[in-house]
């Protein structure tokens, strides 16, 4: 399911919200509107912490991460630091990342196999962003944009890309991520795919302005629509019928 | 040993055909190395290969189905890497692989170079980055599976044929897919006309330092392959490796391990290999009959400074001080151990290194000098930087690690294969029937299966031709008097058809193709009284060199004269001969319009006239110069004589006694003060010319010193009238003067006390004694 939502009047939730598949950080913010959202959508399944980074509210973009980890810019508190330690999974390593390109969510995306990242990152935060989380990194852009982070959102089901990447470029991601792409936009023409769009392997929250169209698209690439944790026995109901009868 | 040079990664298709199997430079089968001969052209020529013919499917799609394929993009596209060149790979490792390659990172960021250049650029399809020709360091496993798509291909083959063309032209140097650090091989039993297999070795491993240059000598080259030709090694059973590791084993058991005890195996043919790179050392003899390493060292050290980069050695000298902190000692020391480690290695495989037939060598270039062995031995040490056997390594190389000595050693010692065909284009064509049709006296090319072989007396003759006029010794006058005697020999090679126009192309000389005639060769060494000669005996100026002429940058043989003298040849020729050589279009020449010979002669003396107004106009600014310098000379001679009597009449003044500024007169004190500041600018030295005194110009240097003296004496005497008449133990205390003796203090520093001011320290005593130490 995809699901609109807003934070205080601003339709960039990726910017104040960061989502993967154990966890979730929402931005502190006036009201709790914003985070009941993701409460509602993801309760019961992974933790919502709320949570500043370096005392700013724009945790989306500060932070990157996926199932295995999260990175936070060394401009991170150590009460912050502390505070994630003690509310994330045990399973989630965490780590500050002494870098220069300090918006580490502008400048990585990734899932959990595959990061893509700034081609000017520091050979070490390259290590780090392997070991971290485990994947493989590749230095990128996106339709000429070195900002991989802000155009694009990828989970492990499908990716969504800004809208002028070019078709030999979607090919060649495709191949090196493993899932399809497609380009499109968010919030009714936004080309800031990453502020626009947090996503999951099971969810998708898109900024209020967000058109139906564009979330039809959404929820097609990133095999959203029936992918509910349930939908797996739905999937499998036929098939296990079919064993065990 | 073909086998174990394969590398692992590059996946290689069974082939059926012999010739495409790897194999190592030691081991040419011996029916390629009987007619193995270097190919002049491919050494130059920038031929493609066929190894982005995949490309061409890649998809073009219509805006029209980027909608349908947008929304059924739930496929995942074949594994491509665009930046490039549309790379295409086997399976998504290959390409994740290969996003991990230099070759990709070069590539990605000349991508990004463009980009930031062109940021609106939304050109599509073409990669206007021109990504750079795989090389085949990077990956020499590929080489002949590259080969091997090449024979599959063949229904491409009409598409691609004009990339083949326009390639090399469009895309510059950097597209050269045959890589210039190898020396190409044809084979002379080609399988088809219209496809070679080339064999490439690497050049440096063939020639000698030094002589990397465009001349090698194709004879020496070959005899160099040759002579690293093992003799196949006898197939040994199972049981005789045994034994012979056995005894090995024995042998090293015993205690005679070491260098002296690798030198049983007196056919044993042995190359080094060592590589040293901040702070990792690795080196290894290798018997290259077997693959294998006789001897084997790495070690590490921490050398290089962290995150800065660099040794700490070249920090030192660069900022001009030794860093004093503790990682840079450590550092510096970890340095010093480490040559000392090599050292002692070193010697110790010096009866090795003594018998290595090469010894590749990666070290960077600060750290030579002593590298074999402590400067302070340098006659003994195992091998010489200037060694013939010293070879630099031809391709990248990682971290110096054993395992990157094997993958170097096998990557350098695999000959790379590749196909290639031959153009043939029309124009050329075209051009050969106008020559055929009108010029008699020029050879033709014929392109008809029947191709008669040209005279190999003729073609030697010419060759011999050739040298000779490449022969500095040689006068223009011996060689056209040797030609008039062979003249019918001459008339001979040149008219006989079966010899081609670019007859010369075919000589030994790597450099034969940018000289195909005798008339290119005479012209580009400026022979411009062969020129003619070769004119009239039937020589064609139409000839490029390269052909076809628009594509291979080809140049007729006025274009590639010497000096301004033989092109005028060229054009006398012209303006001497216009219609009464057929069939010579001198446009196509490329020879500019005619000029007759007065003409020529004219600017000639033009040139000589405006040659004789310059060395004129050169002698008139010598004598200038000299004559300016001799009068400086002069009035330094004239201010120091001035500055001695100055310093003398200042010298008597104070002898009588009394410095008494302040009774001084304006006048008397400028005077004064004048001498001083004289003195003072002779204490400089010949940092500032004297000026001479009084009414003699005076220096500015001199100038200033003396304004300087004017202004302080000036403000002292202001200080002095301002203040309270002072005590009288205070109004002597000038500031020119001791307070107690009154003697000047210029150019002294005074003894300080209160506001006494002494020229010694006896003086001070002195006052001390007369006014008490604590004042008031």
């Amino acid at each position: 399911m995809a699901v609109r939502a807003q934070f205080e009047n601003n339709n960039e939730i990726g910017v104040f919200s960061k989502l993967t598949n154990s966890y979730c950080l929402v931005a502190i913010g006036g009201s709790e509107n914003f985070y009941s959202v993701f409460e509602g959508e993801l309760g019961d399944v992974v933790p919502v912490v709320h949570t500043s980074i370096a005392g700013t509210r724009i945790i989306g973009r500060l932070t990157a991460g996926n199932r295995r980890g999260l990175l936070v810019p060394n401009s991170t508190t150590d009460q912050e630091l502390q505070h994630l330690r003690n509310s994330l999974p045990d399973s989630v390593a965490i780590q500050r990342i002494e870098e220069r390109l300090s918006a580490l969510g502008n400048v990585i995306a990734c899932n959990d196999y595959v990061a893509l990242v700034h081609p000017d990152l520091d050979r070490e935060t390259e290590e780090i962003i392997a070991d971290v989380l485990g994947v493989e990194v590749f230095r990128q852009t996106i339709a000429d944009n070195v900002l991989v982070g802000s155009y694009c959102a990828i989970s492990n089901q499908g990716g969504l890309v800004h809208p002028r990447t070019s078709l030999q470029d979607q090919d060649e991601l495709s191949s090196l991520l493993q899932v399809p792409l497609v380009a499109g936009t968010v919030n009714r023409g936004s080309d800031v795919i990453g502020g626009g769009l947090v996503v999951n392997d099971w969810t998708a929250f898109a900024g209020l302005d967000t058109t139906s169209t564009e979330l039809s698209v959404v929820e097609s690439i990133f095999k959203l629509q029936d992918s509910q944790p349930s939908a797996i026995v739905n999937d499998m109901r036929d098939s296990l019928i079919d064993n065990y009868s | 040993m073909s086998a174990t040079l394969n590398k692992g990664k590059g996946v290689s298709k069974p082939n059926a055909k012999v010739q495409q199997q790897k194999f190592s430079i030691f081991n040419f089968p011996p029916s390629l190395l009987e007619d193995l001969r270097l190919s002049p052209e491919l050494n130059r020529l920038v031929t493609s290969q066929s190894k982005d013919v995949a490309g061409e499917q890649a998809h073009h799609s219509t805006p029209d189905n980027d909608m349908l394929r947008a929304f059924a993009s739930t496929r995942i596209a074949q594994p491509t890497c665009h930046t490039c060149g549309g790379e295409q790979f086997d399976s998504a490792e290959d390409q994740r692989l290969h996003f991990k390659t230099a070759w990709h990172r070069r590539n990605f960021a000349r991508k990004m170079e463009w980009r930031k250049k062109n940021p609106d650029d939304v050109s599509v399809g073409e990669y206007p980055w021109t990504p750079l020709a795989r090389d085949d360091d990077d990956e020499a496993g590929d080489e002949g599976e590259l080969s091997d798509n090449e024979d599959e291909d063949d229904e491409d083959r009409d598409a691609f044929d004009e990339d083949l063309l326009v390639a090399p032209r469009k895309h510059g140097k950097g597209d050269s897919r045959l890589s210039s650090g190898l020396l190409w091989f044809v084979s002379g039993n080609r399988e088809s006309l219209d496809k070679i297999t080339v064999y490439g070795v690497h050049r440096r491993i063939l020639v000698a330092k030094g002589t990397h240059g465009i001349h090698i000598d194709a004879g020496e080259v070959l005899a160099e392959l040759k002579r690293l030709q093992l003799p196949v090694a006898p197939q040994r059973t199972q049981a005789e490796l045994k034994q012979q590791k056995k005894l090995l084993l024995q042998g090293q058991s015993s205690g005679s391990q070491g260098p002296s005890s690798g030198a049983q195996g007196a056919e044993q043919h042995l190359w080094g290999f060592v590589a040293l790179d901040g702070g990792h050392f690795a080196g290894a003899i290798i018997d290259t009959q077997t693959g294998e390493f006789v001897a084997h060292k790495t070690f590490v050290r921490y050398t290089t400074r962290r995150k800065q980069g660099g040794s700490q050695s070249r920090q030192d000298n660069a900022m001009g001080f030794a860093a004093n902190s503790a990682g840079a000692q450590i550092r510096r020391y970890n340095e010093q151990k480490l040559q000392d480690e090599i050292h002692a290695l070193m010697d110790e495989w010096r009866p090795w290194l003594k018998r290595c037939e090469l010894v590749l060598v990666r070290v960077p270039r600060p750290n030579r000098q002593n590298f074999f062995g402590p400067a302070s031995t340098a006659a003994s040490h195992p091998l010489r930087w200037g060694d013939a056997r010293i070879r630099e390594v031809p391709v990248p190389m990682a971290r110096p690690s054993l395992a990157e000595l094997r993958r170097v050693y096998a990557d350098v010692t695999t000959v790379s294969i590749a196909t290639v065909r031959p153009v043939q284009p029309k124009k050329e064509k075209e051009a050969e029937t106008v020559v055929e049709s009108v010029d008699v006296e020029s050879g033709s090319e014929s392109d008809s299966t029947l191709e008669p072989e040209p005279r190999p007396d003729l073609l030697a003759f010419l060759h011999h031709v050739a040298k000779m006029i490449q022969d500095p010794a040689l006068s223009d006058d011996d060689i056209v008097a040797y030609l008039c005697e062979h003249l019918e020999q001459l008339l001979d090679a040149l008219s006989d058809p079966a010899v081609g126009l670019r007859y010369l192309t075919t000589t030994d000389t790597v450099q034969a193709h940018r000289t195909p005639t005798l008339l290119h060769v005479a012209s580009l060494f400026g022979r411009a009284d062969l020129v003619p000669f070769l004119l009239d005996n039937g020589e064609d100026p139409t000839v490029t060199s390269g052909h076809p002429p628009l594509f291979s940058g080809g140049v007729t043989a006025y274009e590639i004269a010497k000096d301004r003298r033989t092109r005028d040849v060229f054009r006398v020729y012209r303006s001497e001969h216009e219609g009464e050589l057929d069939g010579v279009e001198w446009s196509r020449a490329r020879v500019p319009p005619a000029i007759t010979r007065e003409q020529v002669k004219e600017n000639e003396e033009r040139e000589k006239a405006k040659k004789r107004k310059e060395k004129e106009r050169k002698k008139i600014k010598d004598r200038e110069r000299r004559e300016a310098l001799e009068r400086e000379r002069a009035a330094a001679l004239a201010d120091n004589e001035a500055l001695e009597q100055a310093m003398a009449s200042n010298r008597e003044k104070h002898s009588v006694g009394g410095n008494g500024v302040t009774r001084l007169t304006d006048a008397q004190l400028r005077a004064r003060m004048l001498s001083m500041a004289y003195a003072s600018a002779g204490s400089w030295g010949a940092t500032a010319p004297v000026a001479p005194p009084a009414e003699r110009p005076v220096s500015p240097a001199t100038q200033r010193a003396i304004d300087r003296e004017l202004r302080f004496q000036a403000a002292a005497r202001r200080q002095q009238q301002t203040a309270p008449a002072p005590a009288v133990s205070t109004s002597t205390n000038s500031a020119a003067g001791c307070t107690h003796c009154n003697k000047p203090l210029h150019g002294l520093v005074p003894f300080e006390q209160f506001d006494w001011q002494c020229c010694s320290l006896q003086c001070l005593h002195g006052h001390q004694a007369l006014y008490g130490t604590n004042q008031k």
